[in-house]
């Protein structure tokens, strides 16, 4: 019983730079750079997420309920979001049940604050990934001699970049996004661990 | 004063509405059934409001396309009055409608019943069918439900209806042919109760996602006249659940018309109407479409090779146009007959080989597949399938965690040995390596 599935693959124009970059082998700076520019300008266009740390909160209190699963309209049949309930906010609401999901025994353990930064970089990555990466994947992938696995490498290290955390800590502070800009290039590129994200909340 | 025509708002709930005159604007025919059922009331009104649904589902546009991928041109506010017989009880159910609806198609449904009744009316039926006779199955003409009523012929007790529903005649004819072949390779017979629905005002609006409601509405009223508490839904777990290809799919752009919820909603209602128990079976609901394929037995490959996946196949309504071998839809059928050793059946597209501007559908899946194999490599599977696709929780009820999981594994691993079929590279598939549990911590 098929019906046509929509593949969204325009991309907004500040994501075409990021595109440029990864078609022309660009290093993950330059990509990082290009990423937290675009970042920038779709959280500001969409107005962020205004709910961010109501949903943080949600997502703290029920990992520390030791309920499994967040009920943010994902799991119960009888749920109609209403109109005007944004996408940014129906991203933020997956994330958050996807952190709670993953990694509930360090959420219940979470301050307040420490679980809205967690939610807030989960969500600008997500958010890189939904108005930009996988649209860009789709349109790289048309040239055969790219490879899937090296592609996702290589977002996925743009991803973990100080500045994107850095910009995370300020979303976090700003959920509306109003005037928010992405940071200055940092000094040093090297520390590109997954804890390095966290180092920068400090 | 009873009402025999629905009215929708094209422009939004509060502009001005228009008459959607049954004959006329929109048909609901069941005069080409074979066995051309004695509707009760109560199906002949979930038919009629399914398709009054579905008629204005496809009369109202959605925003501009460009838009529509960023998610927020995607949703409407819909509003429509059906005259339906029994209206008090449409009025209980109309929360649970209006929560499925919203569910199918993302929209916003304001739903209004009123007295009266539409086209379909009491008759006699032309073949009159005993319940102890029968079984009432979903049949749509493409490979899930070929292979599924096939494989439930095989060992079937009691001769099956398959309720179809269709748009155009080609659709039909080709429902009929399956049938007709299936029939002539096993000990029972497959009856076709075929419902015709044809909107003959312009349709501005292609995704067409209340279709689901549609097709499982024309099965569940099919049961209620033979007077059966069940109805058998053959499709695979990949194809019925659809995550999203791509994180920038939302909601129901990835569409859910036989999702495990939309299969349970669905259920309910059913229940709610009737006040009796009722179930929709969904057999393969933890297989892969391979998995469905294998299961079918070979005495049916000529009905297999009859069936169309395509997006478009029938929609085109153009005699001998042939799947275009690319969408989604085709792409799934061509990995599972392959991964099924059923290569021989894989033709009759408009291309065998994708060129780069068909690729777009096959690249998505591709993007999908990496992360399947990145999250299940996973220490702990099932948390990854949920971190990375959390829309898979809404499946969970019907499927457990690790069905689901097993699921998703198997169809990871039937890619493995597809490359070539799509002139991919082989090193595009080295399987990411596998990552530790939660690396993070705060």
């Amino acid at each position: 019983m098929p019906d046509v599935d929509l593949l969204p693959l325009a991309l907004p124009p500040r994501w075409k730079g990021v595109h440029n970059y990864l078609v022309d082998g660009a290093g993950v700076d330059d990509v990082a750079r290009a990423t937290v520019r675009a970042l920038a300008q779709t959280l500001r266009d969409v107005h962020g997420a205004p709910r961010l740390c109501e949903i943080a909160e949600q997502m703290r209190l029920a990992a520390h309920a030791a309920e499994y699963e967040l009920d943010l309209g994902l799991s119960s049949p009888t749920v109609c979001r209403p109109r005007g309930d944004d996408i940014p906010t129906m991203i933020a609401e997956q994330v958050a049940s996807s952190l709670l999901a993953t990694r509930r025994a360090e959420l219940a353990l979470a301050m307040p604050e420490q679980a809205l930064q967690t939610l807030a970089l989960e969500l600008v990555r997500e958010f890189a990934r939904h108005y930009g990466f996988d649209r860009i994947a789709v349109l790289l992938l048309r040239d055969p001699q790219e490879h899937p696995v090296e592609l996702a490498a290589r977002i996925d290290l743009a991803l973990k970049h100080p500045m994107v955390a850095t910009l995370a800590k300020h979303f976090a502070g700003n959920p509306t996004a109003k005037n928010l800009r992405a940071p200055s290039r940092p000094g040093s590129s090297s520390s590109i661990s997954l804890d390095a994200d966290l180092e920068t909340f400090g | 004063m009873n009402e025999a025509t629905a009215t929708y708002w094209p422009a939004g709930p509060h502009q001005p509405c228009e008459p959607l005159q049954w004959g006329t604007d929109l048909r609901l025919d069941d005069r080409r059934a074979v066995g051309r059922l004695d509707l009760p009331d109560l199906a002949a009104d979930l038919l009629e409001v399914a398709t009054a649904i579905y008629a204005t589902d496809r009369l109202v546009p959605r925003g501009p396309w460009r838009r529509r991928g960023y998610g927020d041109a995607w949703r409407r506010s819909l509003r429509v009055r059906i005259p339906v017989r029994s209206s008090r009880l449409w009025h209980d159910v109309r929360p649970h409608l209006t929560a499925m609806l919203s569910w199918l198609t993302d929209d916003v449904w304001t739903l209004e019943f009123a007295a009266g009744q539409g086209p379909l009316a009491k008759q006699q039926p032309l073949l009159p069918l005993s319940p102890s006779e029968v079984d009432v199955l979903l049949f749509s003409g493409g490979l899930d439900s070929t292979a599924g009523l096939a494989g439930d012929l095989s060992g079937a007790a009691r001769d099956i209806i398959a309720v179809s529903v269709y748009t155009n005649s080609r659709m039909q004819a080709r429902q009929r042919e399956i049938l007709g072949v299936l029939s002539r390779t096993a000990h029972r017979r497959a009856l076709p109760v075929q419902y015709k629905v044809q909107l003959r005002r312009k349709e501005r609006e292609d995704s067409q996602r209340s279709r689901g409601f549609l097709f499982l509405a024309a099965g569940v009223a099919s049961a209620w006249a033979l007077r059966r508490d069940r109805l058998r839904v053959h499709e695979n777990g990949i194809g019925a659940i659809n995550l999203p290809y791509l994180r920038s799919q939302v909601g129901s752009q990835a569409t859910r018309a036989v999702h495990p919820r939309t299969v349970t909603m669905m259920e309910q209602l059913a229940r709610q109407l009737s006040g009796r128990p009722f179930t929709i079976e969904t057999p393969h609901l933890a297989m892969t479409k391979a998995e469905l394929v294998l299961a079918c037995p070979a005495v049916a490959d000529g009905a297999l090779g009859l069936s169309i996946s395509c997006d478009y196949g029938f929609a085109t309504r153009i005699p001998k146009t042939l799947a275009c071998g690319a969408c989604t839809s085709c792409l799934l059928r061509r990995q599972a007959l392959h991964a099924a050793r059923r290569s021989d059946l894989d033709r009759g597209y408009r291309a065998n080989e994708l060129v780069e501007e068909d690729r777009d559908g096959l690249n998505a899946m591709l993007w999908q597949l990496g992360r399947l194999r990145r999250c299940l490599g996973r220490s702990d599977a099932w948390g990854g399938l949920l971190a990375e696709f959390p829309q898979v929780v809404c499946a969970s009820p019907r499927l457990g965690p690790e069905s689901l999981t097993r699921l998703y594994r198997a169809y990871v691993d039937e890619w493995e040995d597809l490359p070539p079929l799509f002139g991919i590279s082989q090193s595009a598939h080295v399987p990411a390596p596998r990552e530790g549990g939660s690396a993070n911590a705060l």
